[in-house]
């Protein structure tokens, strides 16, 4: 390092030289004065001390957010979105170096919390299957009031359309009565089903009450759809409103 | 001069807001900052200008000063007058006007002392701004490697390296004359 050992004689030269300037300092101070008169300080910039402050800030809070969301995981039971971390802490205990004994009251523990979650997720399997066995049965009704305001509306309006001459407008309906019919006959499969599996009784007798209505809905429907056309000049035939038939056998006269 | 820990009590009122204390630091430390950029710029009213800004530099950052016991508040100061000539520097027209030179005779306490080495002061002008200012600051002002490196913001290798290089530049232009 010999080499930056600074040249004496030129070093000598540069103290030396280092001559001061004259400088009256009151007129700069005077000025400096009144400026700063004027002039906030800046507050403190950002030191480590800061940076370590927010860092214990942030390192508390994850903390304390681990701390509570083992608490919240601590109940749940399989199926649940933490019970992973439920499992995770539990292998944690599990892994503290802990003697046999207490080793084996965790672990029964553990079981014990296991085999409760098997009876709570019975019970609300059970209060699940009620609730479905419920909607099967409104669902089932509904369909079955439908199915059969729909066919007797549409025998109605065919019939009319007969009455009046209109054949393709008649025919039109007798198309849409079919599809029902179809589709009808096919839901009576899903309905049947639906029986079958039913353990309730009195939800097993409904369930059949509605399976025979829809039954003789279709039935009706494919009565009306098989019915010979009729003339408009031919009395109305029997199962036609009253009002309907009085309107009629007025035009007719 | 006062002791050190005159000048932290000073600085503590000041950062208190108290701008008499302010005016006692620049008691202290004006004529330091003023000799060190008078040689650099070559003009008494833009030295006193750049004077008057370092203080209010000082003034405004005030709070942000730490004293550490590896640095003084004079190192702090030539920190800023540093920066501040950098800027001036770098912001002023790249052509100077006769006007804007002037012969710092004139204005030296000992006019003989400043002929005599004028040569000198000739030479270290035409070197670089950081190797004038290395110079400056382990020659002229008798600052250690330590507080120079701490001013120029380098490693204190880095600053023997520079203090080397701007010898050696110096010796050539003399040698040259």
């Amino acid at each position: 390092m010999n080499w930056l050992k600074p040249d004496k004689k030129l070093t000598d030269q540069l103290k030396a030289s280092s001559a001061d300037f004259k400088f009256d300092p009151n007129p700069g101070k005077y000025r400096l004065l009144s400026a700063i008169a004027h002039l906030d300080q800046k507050k403190t910039s950002f030191h480590f001390s800061h940076i370590l402050k927010y860092s214990m800030i942030t390192a508390v809070s994850f903390v304390l957010f681990l701390t509570g969301a083992f608490a919240l995981a601590f109940n749940s039971q399989p199926g649940d979105k933490l019970f992973s971390l439920n499992k995770f802490g539990e292998n944690i205990i599990l892994n503290l170096p802990l003697t046999e004994l207490q080793k084996a009251e965790v672990q029964e523990q553990i079981v014990t919390k296991r085999l409760e979650a098997l009876d709570q997720v019975q019970a609300k399997s059970d209060s699940l299957q009620a609730d479905l066995e419920a909607r099967k049965l409104e669902t089932i009704k509904e369909s079955d009031e439908t199915l059969t305001a729909a066919i007797d509306n549409i025998s109605k309006n065919k019939q009319k359309l007969e009455a009046s001459g209109n054949k393709r407008g008649a025919e039109k309906l007798n198309s849409v009565l079919e599809r029902l019919q179809l589709k009808a006959a096919d839901r009576e499969k899903t309905i049947q089903k639906f029986e079958d599996e039913t353990t309730n009784k009195d939800s097993k007798a409904k369930i059949r009450e509605h399976l025979q209505k829809i039954k003789k809905s279709r039935e009706k429907a494919q009565l009306e759809i098989n019915r010979p056309w009729q003339t408009p000049q031919v009395k109305p035939i029997e199962h036609l409103e009253t009002k309907l038939e009085n309107t009629q056998s007025v035009e007719i006269k | 001069m006062l002791e050190e820990r005159e000048v932290q009590n000073l600085i503590l009122q000041a950062q208190n807001g108290n701008s008499e204390a302010f005016g006692q630091i620049y008691d202290l430390y004006a004529r330091q900052i003023h000799n060190f950029l008078l040689g650099k710029v070559g003009h008494k009213q833009v030295c006193e200008d750049l004077v008057h800004t370092v203080f209010l530099k000082a003034w405004t950052n005030l709070k942000s000063y730490q004293p550490r016991t590896s640095a003084k508040f004079s190192t702090w100061l030539f920190q800023i007058a540093n920066y501040t000539l950098i800027d001036y520097w770098r912001t002023r027209k790249t052509t100077t006007e006769l006007q804007d030179v002037e012969n710092l005779m004139q204005f030296a306490v000992d006019p003989k002392l400043y002929e005599e080495y004028a040569y000198l002061w000739k030479a270290l002008a035409s070197l670089p701004l950081n190797y004038q200012t290395v110079l400056e600051f382990r020659f002229k002002q008798d600052l250690s490697v330590e507080e120079t490196a701490q001013i120029m913001r380098k490693s204190e290798v880095g600053i023997r390296v520079l203090q080397h290089r701007a010898l050696k530049a110096l010796k050539n232009k003399l040698l040259k004359k």
